[in-house]
């Protein structure tokens, strides 16, 4: 097993190299001088020149790209971004002001959508080919298709605007009012889940017949156990374990998904802050917190992996026979 | 009913799903095509007296802010968003076979270089990659293209990679090789063919994808530009007026979800299609 | 001896695409207590499937609305009739009275539960023992089939045991409700030749000490022979011969009993003789030929057996056939 997760973690590191390379060069090559930036107006003057010039080699612009790359790296890994073009606070520090409100909204879609999809999906499984089934999988179906920012607009208009039950935006930590900010949580978590509950469904639904038809669920059966119990303490142990795996492909889709739901409900996570930092072209802001998402994402597919090679009971005997 | 009526009545829904998807499949490839056939307004003409109007015979789907006939806007927004769709797909297939057809089967140093690009590449959620690559060259129907096949190129590429890999030892490539084909009439001719099935699948899944992705960017005013019409930029628009005209919201929404769902149930249909059959080969 | 199961005129089949496909069409025969009878035949002569049936796995009851269906017959067990029994009641004859072990061991075990657990299961729901009587119970029935250090064992997963190891396993599992009837599906089938020998001579022990009768399924005539009182010879979803295990051996009488024996090559044969096999193939299961279903490789086939279908006869103790040759 530890073989296995070393040669996982090396995996990794090349992946990790050539990320920072693609996120640094989308830096240099967006367009404007980052000096001239925030300097603003004054440096295309005459008498700006000379701060420009002095901001350029504070910066480090007039370094060969190479040089500038080590230097963003070097800083990167100590976790100094840089500072936000905009309010010049560290790029650090905004992220991590706002992680909080967007883990909150990550993990509570995942919650729903895990505890929605694994019994739907178990459900269509175990009475295939009844109506039942094909509504499952009707709704399955179209919930894939649906438009995440559309459907938050769509629960919009008609939870706040026509009923009035939910406040239509808005982040209130969740110490500082724990009622309000569950009616804020909930239509933008409800949102984000329903392409999860969609696409966990199926899969369940698909793994489960699976498992059901498997030679051990055969042998249980013969032991005389009843139908629960083999759904739930046979077949269901088997049939979360490839879960996992599209779990950590999902949460990708997850991460792009609440950078626009955040917008749309005026959640102030990490999401938004990145969306404003586009609009304003805060370009620190921007590849700070896309490297950052991307190594996040590496890690979790990671740990996913070591994790279902330690759960896959035939992987395991690979590595340890 | 007759015996013979129910049978065929039967077939005949069995076949009716196919018909319904590729009937509107087609329509909105004719739409994207000759907008002005099936709208019944030019795209930018306003109608400032009619503005905000719910729908009605004069407007199908109602009017905008600027009471531009939200039913023809849509149509002319087909254009955009098919272009984007099968452009961004088409350009990912052409980059990633060429890649994974390198890599898988030169394999070694080759093969190692250029998987961990894609590697790199798949690290980064689909969207955000998408949002770098317009944050740094701007926003604009091109870039969009650029960035979602950009975003796309290692799927095909990895999954080119896995069918040479899968081929290349097969009976019938090494017959070929034995007659004195080339290295290049062996990939093209004799090992691509076999792997078409799960790109094409691949490449219609991902038409809609292309899609939803591109509506979200130009919902976000990092897609499509205005004037040119997006259904995605038309949401821009329309979540101002969410509360005085519901319609103008909803309309577009519907549109991508049904374009979406087409492509998603074709390219489903497809990967069933060609299953059994890549199991006998 | 008592009649212990009696199968009546059983009828099992799968709807396919091409037509429903008769695995099991009209087999009648009977297990006494305490008797081991050999099930032998080739892939797909519907062996198995008669022993699915007894157990109702057919359809599978998690998913009942796939797959075959038992379309006729009966089966007595105990004074019911197997078939009719609702599925709670027939629960309580599963792993209790009748138990069944099956071909792969790798497969046949929960890959992600321990040993023990998949024992105690049984165990505690057969025996109503508590988890720690149910763990000492767990204990012994490992040792009984002889599974070495067994107390570390049962915390071990399936993936640590060898092929041979995990068929022991299952064995003390299905042994896990005290059953009276032990059905084994080629248990050995699945494992190497050496490691055979030590199944069949652990069955053959185990029956001895607790007095219940076997079904040994096998396309192995070697496998069922040493073990069986009597052996049923199936073909092409029918029983064809039935006879005490010395008797077959002896004097085989159908026709294709006598191939089958023919074609098991012998250790004293000269090199140069080739190995006798049966020309053509199993007959179509949706579309069985008409007549005596063995009629068209068989050499000596009569015209009346492409017209008619030859019943089972008496033709000596305890040895039926199912041919119309004068025996």
């Amino acid at each position: 097993m530890g073989r296995y997760v070393v040669r996982r973690l090396l995996q990794i590191i090349p992946a990790w190299i050539i990320i920072s390379i693609m996120v640094f060069a989308a830096m240099r090559l967006a367009p404007g001088d980052p000096a001239m930036m925030i300097l603003g107006k004054e440096a295309s003057r005459p008498e700006g020149k000379a701060a420009l010039e002095k901001l350029r080699h504070e910066m480090g612009l007039d370094q060969p790209v190479y040089v500038q790359y080590w230097l963003w790296l070097r800083s990167a890994v100590r976790g100094d971004f840089g500072k936000s073009n905009i309010s010049g606070t560290p790029v650090l520090e905004m992220i991590a002001g706002r992680l909080p409100a967007s883990l909150e909204l990550m993990l509570v879609t995942f919650l729903i959508s895990l505890v929605i999809s694994i019994p739907l999906g178990v459900l269509a499984a175990l009475k295939q080919k009844t109506m039942l089934d094909y509504s499952i999988m009707a709704f399955a179906t179209a919930g894939v298709a649906i438009p995440g920012f559309w459907l938050g607009l769509a629960l919009i208009l008609l939870f706040s605007v026509t009923l009035g039950w939910l406040p239509a935006s808005g982040y209130t930590p969740l110490a500082e009012d724990p009622a309000r900010n569950l009616t804020q949580v909930i239509m933008p978590a409800i949102t984000l889940a329903v392409y999860l509950i969609a696409t966990f469904t199926r899969f369940m639904r698909s793994d489960m017949t699976e498992v059901v038809n498997e030679d051990y669920i055969r042998t249980a059966v013969a032991k005389g156990l009843s139908k629960g119990r083999i759904v739930i303490g046979h077949a269901l142990r088997n049939a979360l374990i490839p879960l996992l795996t599209v779990i950590g492909v999902e949460v990708g889709s997850l991460f792009g998904g609440v950078a626009v739901i955040e917008q749309v409900f005026g959640w102030s996570g990490v999401g938004w802050l990145t969306l404003q930092a586009v609009y304003n072209r805060d370009y620190p802001v921007v590849q700070g917190a896309i490297l950052m998402v991307a190594v996040v994402y590496t890690l979790i597919n990671f740990f996913v992996d070591v994790g279902y090679a330690f759960l896959n009971p035939r992987i395991r005997e690979q590595y340890e026979a | 009913m007759s015996k013979l009526r129910k049978v065929t009545l039967k077939r005949a829904l069995e076949k009716a799903p196919f018909v319904i998807v590729a009937g509107v499949i087609l329509f909105l490839f004719f739409s994207a095509a000759f907008p002005e056939v099936v709208a019944r307004y030019p795209h930018a003409e306003q109608h400032p007296e009619d503005a905000l109007q719910p729908p009605s015979a004069k407007y199908w789907l109602g009017t905008d802010q600027f009471g531009r006939d939200i039913y023809s806007r849509l149509i002319h927004g087909t254009r955009v968003v098919i272009l984007v769709g099968l452009g961004s797909v088409a350009l990912a297939v052409l980059i990633g076979i060429p890649l994974g057809l390198l890599a898988g089967y030169y394999g070694g140093l080759l093969d190692a270089a250029i998987m961990r690009i894609q590697d790199a590449i798949l690290s980064f959620p689909v969207v955000l990659l998408a949002l770098l690559i317009i944050a740094t060259f701007g926003a604009s129907t091109l870039n969009v293209i650029l960035s979602i096949a950009f975003v796309y190129v290692p799927r095909f590429a990895r999954l080119v990679r896995g069918s040479v890999m899968a081929l290349k030892d097969r009976e019938y490539v090494l017959a070929t090789r034995v007659a004195g084909a080339d290295d290049g009439r062996l990939l093209f001719l004799a090992i691509l063919p076999n792997a078409m099935g799960p790109i094409v699948v691949q490449a219609t899944l991902g038409v809609a994808v292309a899609i939803l992705i591109e509506a979200g960017l130009s919902y976000l005013g990092l897609g499509i530009q205005p004037p040119t019409p997006s259904w995605g930029n038309m949401l821009q628009h329309a979540k101002n007026y969410i509360s005085n005209a519901p319609w103008y919201v909803l309309s577009p929404g519907v549109m991508i979800f049904l374009a979406v769902l087409m492509f998603n149930l074709a390219g489903d249909w497809l990967r069933e299609a060609i299953d059994p059959r890549l199991r006998t080969l | 001896m008592s009649t212990l199961l009696q199968i009546e005129d059983l009828k099992t089949q799968f709807p396919t695409n091409k037509g429903i496909v008769r695995a099991v069409d009209g087999v009648s025969f009977s297990v006494e207590a305490g008797e081991t009878l050999g099930v032998v035949g080739e892939s797909g002569c519907g062996k198995s499937v008669t022993m699915l049936s007894v157990m109702r796995l057919i359809p599978n009851p998690l998913l009942p609305q796939l797959g075959g269906r038992i379309a006729g017959g009966h089966i007595w067990f105990e004074g019911q009739d197997l078939l009719a029994l609702a599925e709670p009641e027939m629960r309580k004859i599963r792993g209790n009275k009748i138990a069944m072990i099956f071909q792969d061991p790798m497969t046949s075990l929960n890959p992600t539960m321990r040993i023990g657990r998949q024992l105690t299961e049984s165990i505690m729901l057969h025996r109503g023992f508590n988890p720690q009587a149910a763990k000492e119970e767990a204990l012994r029935l490992l040792e009984l089939v002889e599974i070495p250090s067994a107390a570390e064992r049962l915390d071990d997963y399936p993936y640590q045991f060898s092929g041979g190891m995990r068929q022991r396993v299952m064995i003390a599992i299905a042994l896990a409700g005290s059953p009276q009837l032990l059905i084994a599906d080629e248990p050995t089938t699945a494992l190497d030749v050496t490691i055979q020998a030590q199944i069949l001579d652990l069955l053959a022990g185990l029956q001895a000490e607790l007095g219940m009768a076997i079904i040994l399924i096998s396309h192995n005539l070697g496998v069922v022979a040493g073990l069986s009182n009597r052996i049923a010879v199936m073909y092409a979803g029918k029983l064809i011969e039935l006879a005490p295990a010395d008797a077959l051996f002896a004097r085989p009488a159908h026709p294709y009993t006598r191939a089958l024996l023919n074609a098991v090559p012998s250790l004293g044969a000269s090199r140069k003789e080739r190995l006798a096999n049966i020309p053509g193939a199993p007959p179509d299961l949706i579309e069985p030929p008409a007549g005596c279903r063995f009629h068209p490789r068989c050499d000596c086939a009569q015209e009346r057996c492409r017209l008619q279908e030859p019943p089972l006869r008496v033709i000596g103790e305890g040895h039926s056939v199912a041919c119309f040759t004068d025996f």
